[in-house]
């Protein structure tokens, strides 16, 4: 356990303090985070520190169950007993913006001039967060995938991870044939290779990111329009289902992805980020990360999308506690190290990427590289309703072998009236 | 012989390899979470299932659950909040179930209704106005708070009404031209003659308590007094990582045995023979 | 004794009525008796549905005030392809979570109610599929059921084929989510029907036997009579339960409630509306809906099995 570097805090908070001119009365703020039982320690760590270095600032940090924070928060909003700080993904962003309940941030609290400043000192991973120039959010952690291949398994099939990885689509079909073990009835016992197909997130993350590696984009996130009949989308979702169904390497039928990489049952899987390392030593697997691959006819060299997590403020809560709020925020996201170190959590401040304890491992680059190339999932609101329609489709498609033309068709106007309504 | 045969009568052999048959049938997957308890975690999601584990882990899945949560709070709040649940139930739904049965009152048929209609409301809506509520009366993070509002079940209600039926009108008419109170009568005849339905609901309260999640997520944001139903989704739905399966079924072994042993305890209540006694008497 | 005598002192009301000032009396007697459960349900139950009511005439994401819209909810969820699905996916779960449930659970109590050495280890195992929390019974369940799996493996051979996809078949998916719901409900339905069977004294089933019945006489002409509260009971009970259920489908089903909206039901709907779609309206206009039809269905019941 590396232990945090209190100089580091200590100047940080100093800065903050000598920047900001003292309050009157203190300040209490409802801090709300999931739960991540690696980051804990550390929340409780920084909160001591800030509250040192702020006396006039009280942090009231509460922590939920991960599987239930969105809900809870989402009742706390609704009963007036939401927080002031809450700390929330790119996914629901849209829709909260879109309800206004999120502050712009306090560029000056924070610190900063404008939006540059802004991303200079806290990375791309802002991106997430802007909107019209407007970041609404400090990233606490941005994650995107890369693929990991189960050294072990590429190595019985004869295939080498470091040489061998599939740099397109197309490539990776034979990789994943060659991979593919099969009992009697030619059913695959162990997968090459298979989408994540458990959830509907993930056909924004990867199915859309797909499109997007063709040059299409589904939703128009300023306009509010949705395009799925286009020929882009068309074809990666020929590809899925023929993965599926024509060459049998996969489908939703199976263990999900991650969990049948972990049980060694599959050879390859594209849905871990760099936190993966932990999930992959604790099962015992012996791993190489290699970048997502793309379209051997691709126009956007990108991977899947990104995703982060942001603090944001109460745009309803009073306007002291909003500054304290954000006060906070800046200190809290700017903990890139100690958030690297202790937590696994990889944000993009830039003075994580000279970390020694980054850069000794080599496949972080992978990630770095990859997010630099990254797209975020349309912000929009609606997106939870739009990603299980795209699920729908999908599985209207694969399992149910409808006509992909019509079931795109009739998915684009489910879109247009979802996204109608706002 | 056939299924409709007389209680008393000794069955044969092969009726009793029957039950026991239907018995492990449904037991089956109960076995199969409490063997995943002792299994190492790819195990236990492999497509392949071994009747004993192939790399047995000792205590190592109920340790890894402890150190992640709480466990030894989320067991007090729960047994508390299943305590209080049950006797208030119990209680008030068998003085309910007495009332609706056995007399008739103006308005009888729409208060029942009334009574039994709160169960057919999805509680996912209920949520918000009921914290809207409890904050009004500044219940927000106590054991008030949350136990209250949920402590009563109008299926309780529900369930003594159909029992009470069954008790002959009789032995209440004699009791009360002997001269007995109403609240007596109550207690020392009808209770008594309620003892099966009575064991019965207790259990299930029990369990639908232990199992109840969406209130005591909503009621409560100190970890101090949550549950091990909101406790348990830390295992099943962590966040940036897989379901740790393993500790998941750890701790659903250890919040499954004491109900078992409840409902063993509670076996010896669900004989007949009380209520023969007292129409014969 | 006869056996017509015999059903008609069980269930024979009291005849000679007392004086006129007890019996008024005796009314209040009955309504102090209701009055905590009632007056429970008036303080925590009212206000909550009320509001909920309320909320289904407006526009409602949670996040912002609620704006009134009138009926556009209802009109809309009439419109509205996944309610639509919704009904049709419900009525079939409905059925197949209560009919079976019904006649299994009370077959297999009868079982369990005969005296034989070892019936409590017995009826212990087979009750304990009640016990674990829904989403642990998902995740065994899901493990059995995997394509080359443990049940596949038991079913397949008889077929011919290693590979069944129980999960995401869109019929299948269904047979295999109303088993699952039905495992967990059978032996708690039982245990019910096992508390009313222990309310039937056994001279009146040994009478009957005196007299030469059969056993299945005496089930259906004597045992059966008696059970009819608790009948109703299981069913109402199963009914309430199976319109509002969504956990397994939730947990279990590809995309919460495929494959392409096969396992949707009206329970998992409202869910969606009401914490992940943001459309808190609609979710309460759809649970009004439900409530509805729930109300109706269990009152139908309760009447057909009212006591003379």
């Amino acid at each position: 356990m590396i232990r945090i570097d209190l100089k580091r805090i200590c100047s940080v908070a100093v800065i903050a303090m000598l920047a900001t001119p003292a309050l009157g009365e203190p300040v209490t703020i409802a801090v709300w985070m999931h739960e991540h039982p690696p980051r804990l320690a550390l929340d409780e760590k920084l909160v001591a520190a800030f509250e040192q270095a702020n006396p006039d600032i009280n942090v009231d940090l509460t922590i939920f169950p991960n599987a239930q924070f969105e809900q809870r928060l989402q009742i706390g909003f609704a009963s007036g007993d939401g927080p002031d700080l809450f700390n929330s993904g790119s996914f629901n962003i849209g829709q909260y913006r879109h309800s206004r309940l999120l502050a712009p941030v306090d560029l000056k609290t924070v610190g900063v001039d404008d939006l540059n400043e802004l991303k200079a000192k806290f990375g791309i991973g802002i991106a997430g967060a802007e909107f019209d120039g407007v970041a609404y959010g400090l990233p606490t952690e941005v994650s995107n995938y890369a693929c990991v291949a189960n050294n072990a398994l590429w190595r019985t099939a004869g295939l080498n991870p470091a040489k061998d990885a599939p740099a397109t689509w197309e490539e990776m079909v034979e990789v994943a044939r060659k991979l593919t073990r099969r009992d009697d009835g030619n059913v695959p016992v162990v997968r090459g290779f298979d989408f994540n197909w458990s959830d509907p997130i993930f056909m924004w993350l990867t199915f859309n990111a797909m499109v997007n590696q063709l040059g299409g984009t589904v939703i128009d996130e300023a306009a509010l329009t949705a395009d799925f009949d286009s020929v882009q989308v068309r074809t990666v979702m020929d590809f899925w289902s023929a993965w599926a169904n024509d060459w049998a390497l996969g489908g939703p039928q199976y263990t999900a992805s991650r969990d049948a990489f972990l049980a060694g049952e599959l050879a390859t899987e594209c849905t871990f980020g760099s936190w993966g390392r932990d999930q992959f030593k604790a099962a015992g697997i012996d791993y190489t990360f290699f970048p997502v691959p793309r379209w051997r006819e691709g126009t956007v060299d990108t991977g899947f999308n990104a995703y982060a997590y942001y603090m944001m403020v109460n745009a309803n809560a009073p306007p002291e506690r909003q500054e304290a709020a954000w006060r906070f925020a800046a200190f809290y996201a700017s903990q890139g190290e100690a958030l690297f170190e202790e937590a696994g959590l990889f944000t993009t401040v830039p003075a994580v990427q000279e970390l020694e304890s980054y850069t000794s491992d080599g496949s972080n680059t992978i990630f770095t590289d990859e997010l630099d190339k990254a797209v975020f999932s349309p912000r929009v609101p609606g997106f939870n309703e739009l990603g299980d329609a795209l699920a729908r489709a999908r599985d209207r498609i694969v399992i149910n072998h409808e006509d992909a033309s019509a079931a795109l068709g009739e998915l684009e106007a489910e879109a247009s009236t979802i996204l109608g309504r706002f | 012989m056939s299924v409709f045969g007389s209680p008393v009568r000794r069955s044969a052999a092969l009726s009793v390899v029957m039950t026991a048959v239907v018995a492990i049938v449904f037991f089956f997957p109960i076995y199969f979470m409490l063997v995943s308890a002792f299994k190492s975690e790819p195990e236990i999601i492999s497509q392949t299932f071994s009747f004993l584990p192939l790399d047995f882990q000792g205590l190592g899945q109920f340790q890894r659950a402890a150190e992640i949560a709480p466990l030894g709070t989320y067991l007090f709040n729960s047994s508390l909040v299943a305590a209080i649940n049950v006797g208030v139930t119990l209680l008030f739904s068998a003085l309910a179930g007495y009332g609706f049965a056995k007399f008739t009152f103006p308005g009888r048929t729409a208060l029942f209704l009334f009574v039994i209609s709160t169960m057919m409301i999805p509680t996912q809506i209920l949520v918000v106005p009921l914290f809207v509520e409890i904050k009004l009366l500044g219940w927000v993070n106590s054991y008030q708070g949350l136990i209250v509002p949920g402590m009563m079940n109008a299926f309780g209600v529900f369930m003594m009404r159909q029992y009470v039926y069954d008790i002959p009108d009789e032995i209440i008419e004699a009791a009360r031209a002997d001269g007995a109170g109403e609240i007596r009568i109550f207690f020392f005849i009808v209770l008594p003659l309620l003892t099966p339905a009575l064991a019965s609901l207790a259990i299930i309260i029990f369990i639908w308590s232990w199992g109840n999640f969406l209130w005591p997520l909503v009621a409560v944001t100190r970890e101090e007094l949550a549950v091990l139903a909101t406790g348990i989704t830390s295992y099943t739905q962590p966040y940036q990582r897989q379901p740790m399966w393993g500790a998941a079924m750890a701790v659903a072994t250890i919040a499954t045995l004491p109900l078992l042993v409840l409902f063993v305890f509670f076996q010896r209540y669900l004989v007949k023979g009380l209520t023969a006694a007292a129409v014969k008497g | 004794m006869a056996m017509n005598d015999v059903r008609q002192m069980a269930g024979r009301s009291v005849t000679d009525l007392p004086a006129p000032s007890l019996t008024r009396h005796r009314k209040w007697w009955g309504l102090l008796f209701v009055a905590p459960a009632v007056l429970f349900f008036a303080v925590f139950a009212i206000f909550p549905i009320g509001f909920g009511v309320y909320l289904s005439f407006t526009r409602y994401d949670l996040l912002t005030p609620p704006q009134w819209i009138g009926l556009g909810n209802y009109t809309g969820l009439f419109r509205d392809r996944a309610f639509l699905v919704a009904i049709g996916n419900t009525m079939l779960f409905v059925f197949g979570a209560t009919v079976p449930v019904w006649v299994l659970s009370l077959w297999l109590a009868l079982r369990f109610d005969r005296c034989f050495a070892s019936r409590n280890i017995w009826k212990s195992l087979f009750f304990s599929p009640v016990l674990p929390p829904l989403v642990v019974v998902a995740v065994i369940w899901k493990v059995l059921l995997h394509p080359n799996g443990l049940v596949t493996g038991l079913v397949g051979p008889i077929f011919g084929v290693t590979e069944i996809r129980w999960l995401t078949d869109p019929v299948l998916s269904r047979l295999v989510m109303i088993v699952v719901n039905d495992w967990t409900m059978i032996p708690f339905f039982s245990m019910i029907w096992l508390a009313g069977l222990a309310g039937v004294p056994d001279d009146l089933r040994r009478a009957g036997e005196l007299d030469g019945a059969s056993d299945k006489q005496i089930f259906f002409l004597i045992t059966l009579p008696l059970l009819k509260p608790t009948a109703v009971l299981v069913a109402a009970l199963s009914t309430i339960n199976a319109f509002q259920a969504f956990v397994l489908q939730y947990e279990m089903t590809p995309d919460r409630g495929g494959p392409a909206d096969a396992n949707l039901t009206l329970g998992l709907l409202i869910l969606k509306y009401g914490f992940q779609y943001f459309r808190m309206g609609e979710a309460a206009a759809a649970s009004v809906l439900l409530f509805a039809v729930i109300l109706l269905v269990t009152a139908a019941q309760l009447w057909l099995g009212r006591q003379k």
